[in-house]
């Protein structure tokens, strides 16, 4: 029974390989002033999500934690862009969002890659 | 007369020009690309959950993906758990590049460099003759910031 229940908790991953990669890992900021500026009440922020796992798989992209979108079913080591659309109403102030794209559960595990935009909006 | 004004002025402008252009032969072919900052997960290998008073589990192991300068962190945390599981007595330990970085928590974040490969460890607190039978599971969330 032991020997079982071990087996059942295998708390990651299939044996196959799986993960996935997002770019840009950060967009406007301090660093980035031309990036972060906005002269409207939207800007859309294009990220780039690839399957680096050898199964397909679709990934959601959230906000802060919302989800706002998802991706197609993504074949092994393709990828898909998404544009993400931030509001920026008030001038000024420097706003900064979490951007994650995230996988699917595989097996026991999901993986999560976020990046940072800050933007203000002029 | 003023053909011939002129004729020597605009000449000057054309030669200053052509010296502008910079039309040295020795100049360098230049091929730029714009590289964006990259940042992502490997999973490499699964691991199992071990129990309290039992010996350490297998690892599971993940290989961090990026290109910047600076470092990323890698947050390690419990998604869901099986009915027969409590998420916060699942704890967990993680070793970057063979440095033991952190202690036992149920959510523990670690700075990491460029292809760092960590090896996580999950431990359940509690004996395993306290769980009931059936499918326990436990979804871990390996989540990696690059900025």
């Amino acid at each position: 029974m032991r020997l079982l229940l071990a087996a059942l908790v295998m708390f990651s991953i299939p044996l196959t390989v799986f993960g996935h990669s997002q770019t840009p890992s950060s967009y406007g900021g301090k660093d980035n002033l031309m990036e972060a500026i906005s002269v409207q009440d939207q800007k859309t922020v294009m990220f780039t999500i690839t399957n680096i796992s050898r199964n397909a798989d679709r990934y959601d992209i959230t906000v802060d934690g919302k989800k706002v979108d998802q991706t197609r079913l993504l074949s092994p080591g393709s990828q898909q862009r998404v544009g993400v659309v931030f509001e920026t109403i008030e001038f000024n102030k420097p706003i900064v969002y979490e951007v994650c794209s995230v996988s699917s559960v595989k097996g026991g595990v999901r993986t999560k890659v976020c990046s940072r935009v800050g933007l203000v909006r002029l | 007369m003023r053909k011939l004004i002129f004729l020597p002025l605009i000449s000057a402008l054309a030669v200053s020009s052509f010296a502008g252009a910079d039309w040295d032969s020795n100049e360098n072919l230049e091929f730029r690309a714009d590289i964006k900052g990259v940042c992502g997960i490997d999973v490499k290998e699964n691991g199992s959950l071990s129990f309290q008073g039992a010996s350490e589990g297998k690892a599971g192991i993940f290989e961090v993906r990026h290109n910047q300068k600076y470092d990323a962190t890698v947050t390690i945390t419990t998604h869901d758990v099986s009915p027969n599981l409590t998420a916060d007595k699942v704890l967990y330990s993680a070793t970057a590049n063979g440095a033991k970085s952190s202690n036992l928590s149920d959510e523990i974040t670690i700075p990491v460099e460029r292809k760092d490969t960590v090896e996580v460890h999950a431990r359940y607190d509690d004996l395993q003759d306290n769980v009931l039978a059936g499918e326990a599971k436990v979804v871990t969330e390996v989540t990696i910031r690059c900025s």
